[in-house]
């Protein structure tokens, strides 16, 4: 019986615990209503586990309302907000670009050229209508040139972004780790640094917005796997990613990994998500596809206005020139091949023959290669013997490779077309640029005759692209609508992803956050706990005075 | 998704989100009204856009069409009035061989007063036939910048067996209506005189003139300047052209006037005037140099018959003028057809960009008492708290 009839002082010890435990459980409460307004905080709250034997309570561990679940959600869901949110900057500079609802750009100087051209028909032997015609070329070229230029700026500002972002993500990564650390030492068997690990959170959805990555715990610890399975951090150790030029992508940055003492990667096609992998993707797809487009329009458009100017006759009798500088010949090392091989020469032998479309000089073996069109999957050559320094020619072009650093490798492939960077280059022929007189508006040297400048201007409405199917405005009319079809697909997307990012983030704040009301009830209730237990105290104290007065 | 538990984190941001996202669709309501476009960007309507600028394309090209109706109406005037004024000419010149036929007694004296009148008017014809518009002679073919027709051309040759050192320094006409298309002949009799012949006609015209050199001397209204000193003997033969050789070519130049229509907008000499590629076809200039010199000739059966010949030149060119009339229609109907053209591809345009006001200002009013209305209960929501009655 005497283990139910409890000695006084331990009453006493049980008041006591009551004052400091309900004094914890305020602590916990004036720390959850303190960081009501820090960002990735979670709330805590004191666990009680009653003593045996009606000994009173003691704190078993101050937990924090975390589900790993939503955690690891709300960084997926980052991810693709980061990747969209990137993607859509991106889209709508490339729109601001080629906003031709304002009437300036490469539409207006094509109706420009076209439209002088009428007149020159009209006055073939007028001055003021060869100046206008030479003007509008001239400018139709600048055109191209600045929208070339700004689309350009925009992949290399895109790529800029992901290397600053890849410095960001070493930050990070380092940052975890240390923390990693930190954790594992101060964790004992009840209680874990909950701020520390709230910290961790904050910076791994940090880093989810930048990056693809997975995290799962290992103990205190957290570890977090980058695309393609390689640990960023595991334990105290971080992973450092690099970027480096990469010359088959017009020096684009590859993102490469490195483990100290362990595997060095390239991961760049593997990062698909979050701001890096969305950098990557837009600046590889939408961007160079735009580029594409407008090389495409340029390349044609000068060819074929080469090819009628050709048939006329300036009016000092010469005939057989060219209205712009000719198509360029574009080559490049495919990817993962060897740089041994490289353009030395090129020419254009003769325009009407050029495809613009894309080939591959495929190397067999130091000595043969294929040549293979690409776009139709004809190939062209098989196993044709490889002299360096000689030209190789097909389909208009002419190509002089050569061994710039050894031999090529069997499976080294180079890449050639006749339309790349053609929008940059698309300038007046010298001959005509520097005498009005030849510009060939006749098929005869007679100042009366418009025949040619009539077949010119006649260009307009010609199915000169898509392999006769539009004319120039219909091709480039047919690449901005893609363009804003894109767009609007990453905004839309944009907005329901941002919809799911604050529908998972309200998610983990339901569980984890703090509300002001509900820790004001709590306030009220350990602070009457508190009271009351001071008040079995005091009780003890009477009951010791009375028992010390009996004395 | 069901919220068990709300914190002030979850009343704030879906507060803050809430109103952001209302503010975007106001500020996009309020752009619709100020540019009162509905396409401002490509992705606010992708499809749409592109076919605004086809339109716009289709449009620029529509008004280059009737920029060239323009240039081909003018051409076509100014052969009309060409043309009338040739015909008119014509039918003088007819007039007059006809009162030179009738008249009972006529002379040589009112037969060369018939032929210097004709002969004007045919200077008139070539004035004609030289039209310019603008820089461009219109009957010139694509040789459009030097006069296609030319009057007479004198020339001179010194004789293959002169031994002087006499050459003719200047030869030019000085009176047209006394040139007569023969060949004449100047003989230096001495190193001081000379004699005139007409070759054509082998008669003399002159004899023992005093030679000066670098004087005028003027036969059948060639005059002609010799220098040096011809020796006795020496010979230098002068001729002159046919009035209205045609410099030009026969080149037709052809106008865009509507998508792939390229119509013809000019008239050659060769043809007009020559006859030349025309069923029928008549030497115009021929004719009057024939009617002059059967006038001066006296040659009363190619008078007679000239008649036929004018009235086949009246009608070689009013012809021509139909063929400009048909012209002038053609160019008439592809205008209204052009402007229709235009005016409808406008209103396309507008119709796919631009918004129709009243919906604008309504939708901008939704939004914005949307606006006021989240804002308030906003407000409400995020003011209270348990703490504001604790007391």
């Amino acid at each position: 019986m005497s283990s139910f009839v409890g000695s006084i002082g331990g009453i006493l010890n049980t008041g006591r615990q009551g004052i400091f435990v309900n004094q914890i459980a305020l602590r916990v409460t004036g720390q959850n209503i303190a960081n009501v307004n820090t960002p990735g905080y979670t709330r805590q709250r004191p666990i009680f586990d009653p003593s045996a034997f009606g000994n009173g309570v003691s704190v078993r561990t101050i937990q924090q309302l975390r589900f790993r679940f939503y955690d690891a959600q709300l960084s997926t869901e980052q991810q693709s907000l980061g990747s969209l949110s990137v993607k859509q900057e991106v889209m709508s500079r490339l729109e601001a670009i080629f906003n031709e609802t304002s009437g300036t750009g490469i539409s207006t100087a094509m109706r420009d050229l076209f439209q002088s051209l009428h007149d020159l028909s009209s006055h073939p032997d007028g001055t003021a209508q060869r100046e206008a015609v030479r003007t509008r070329a001239g400018s139709l070229g600048d055109v191209f040139a600045a929208v070339r230029g700004r689309v350009e700026a925009t992949r290399r500002d895109a790529d800029l972004q992901s290397k600053a972002l890849v410095t960001q993500v070493n930050g990070l990564t380092a940052q975890i780790a240390a923390l990693n650390d930190q954790i594992t030492r101060q964790t004992t068997s009840a209680q874990a640094p909950n701020e520390l690990i709230d910290q961790r959170q904050r910076l791994v959805n940090e880093l989810s917005q930048i990056v693809s990555i997975q995290t799962f715990e290992d103990g205190p610890s957290l570890t977090v796997m980058i695309a393609g399975g390689h640990p960023l951090v595991e334990g105290v150790n971080a992973a450092e990613l690099s970027t480096r030029e990469d010359m088959a992508n017009g020096g684009m940055s590859r993102i490469l990994y490195h483990l100290p003492g362990g595997v060095t990667a390239d991961i760049t096609g593997r990062i698909s998500e979050g701001k890096i992998g969305g950098l990557l993707a837009v600046r590889d797809g939408d961007v160079v596809e735009q580029l594409r487009q407008i090389d495409q329009l340029a390349a044609q458009l000068m060819t074929r206005f080469n090819l009628q100017h050709r048939l006329g006759t300036g009016l000092d009798g010469v005939s057989g020139r060219d209205l712009f500088s000719q198509a360029p010949v574009w080559s490049a090392p495919g990817p993962g091949s060897t740089s041994n091989v490289g353009q030395t020469g090129s020419a254009i032998v003769d325009q009407s023959l050029l495809t613009f479309q894309d080939y591959e000089v495929r190397f067999t073996s130091a000595t043969t290669y294929d040549l293979v069109n690409t776009t139709t999957g004809a190939a062209l050559a098989t196993g044709a013997t490889y002299t360096p320094g000689s030209a190789i020619v097909f389909d208009g072009i002419s190509i002089t490779l050569d061994n710039l650093a050894g031999p090529p490798l069997a499976g080294d492939v180079v890449r050639v077309n006749s339309y790349t960077g053609a929008s940059g280059s698309l300038t007046l022929d010298p001959a005509v640029a520097g005498d009005l007189r030849a510009l060939a508006a006749g098929l005869s040297a007679e100042p009366g005759d418009n025949r040619n400048a009539l077949a010119l201007a006649g260009l307009e409405s010609a199915l000169a692209m898509g392999g006769g199917t539009a004319t120039f405005a219909n091709f480039f009319e047919a690449a901005l609508t893609r363009l804003g079809v894109r767009s609007r697909q990453v905004t839309s997307d944009l907005e329901a992803q941002t919809l799911v990012v604050d529908q998972v983030q309200t998610l983990v704040d339901s569980l984890g956050g703090v509300s002001l009301d509900e820790e004001s009830v709590n306030l009220i209730q350990y602070e009457r706990a508190f009271q009351a237990s001071a008040r079995v105290i005091s009780a003890v104290d009477e009951m010791m005075q009375t028992i010390i007065a009996m004395v | 998704m069901p919220i068990t538990r709300v914190t002030q984190s979850i009343l704030h941001s879906s507060t803050a989100n809430m109103v952001q996202r209302q503010q975007r669709r106001l500020l996009d309501a309020q752009l619709t009204v100020a540019t009162q476009k509905r396409i401002r960007t490509l992705s606010d309507d992708p499809t749409g856009a592109g076919q605004v600028l086809n339109l716009r394309t289709q449009l620029a090209q529509t008004q280059q069409f009737l920029r060239n109706v323009d240039r081909a109406t003018s051409l076509a005037n100014a052969y009309d009035t060409a043309l009338s004024q040739a015909d008119t000419l014509l039918a003088r010149a007819r007039e007059l061989v006809v009162k030179e036929l009738n008249t009972a007694a006529t002379s040589d004296t009112t037969r060369e007063v018939t032929a210097v009148e004709i002969i004007g008017l045919r200077e008139q014809l070539i004035q004609i036939a030289n039209t310019r518009v603008g820089s461009q002679f219109i009957f010139a073919g694509h040789a459009s910048d030097a006069p296609p027709f030319s009057s007479v051309v004198p020339s001179a040759a010194a004789g293959g067996g002169n031994t002087g050192t006499g050459v003719v320094s200047q030869i030019a006409v000085s009176d047209v209506s006394r040139v007569t298309g023969h060949q004449y002949q100047i003989v230096f009799t001495s190193p001081a005189s000379f004699d005139v012949l007409d070759v054509t006609q082998g008669t003399t015209l002159s004899a023992g003139n005093v030679f000066t050199p670098g004087a005028n001397i003027t036969v059948a209204g060639i005059t002609l300047q010799v220098t040096g000193a011809p020796a006795a003997g020496d010979t230098f033969d002068i001729t002159s052209t046919a009035a209205g050789a045609y410099a030009g070519d026969g080149g037709e130049i052809r106008l865009e006037i509507e998508d792939g229509v390229l119509t013809p907008i000019n008239l050659t000499g060769a043809q007009t005037f020559l006859g030349a590629g025309l069923p029928g076809g008549l030497d115009i200039m021929d004719l009057l140099n024939d009617v002059v010199e059967a006038l001066r000739g006296g040659d009363e059966a190619t008078l007679a018959a000239s008649l036929d010949r004018f009235d086949a030149a009246q009608r070689q060119i009013v012809g021509q003028q139909a063929v400009i009339g048909g012209r002038q229609n053609l160019l008439d109907s592809t205008v209204a057809r052009l402007e229709d053209a235009a005016l409808s591809t406008e209103n396309l345009i507008s119709s796919i960009e631009d918004v129709d006001l009243a919906e604008a200002i309504s939708e901008f009013t939704r939004v914005e008492s949307a606006y006021q209305a989240s804002l308030g209960a906003a407000a409400r929501v995020i003011q209270p708290s348990l703490l504001d009655f604790l007391r």
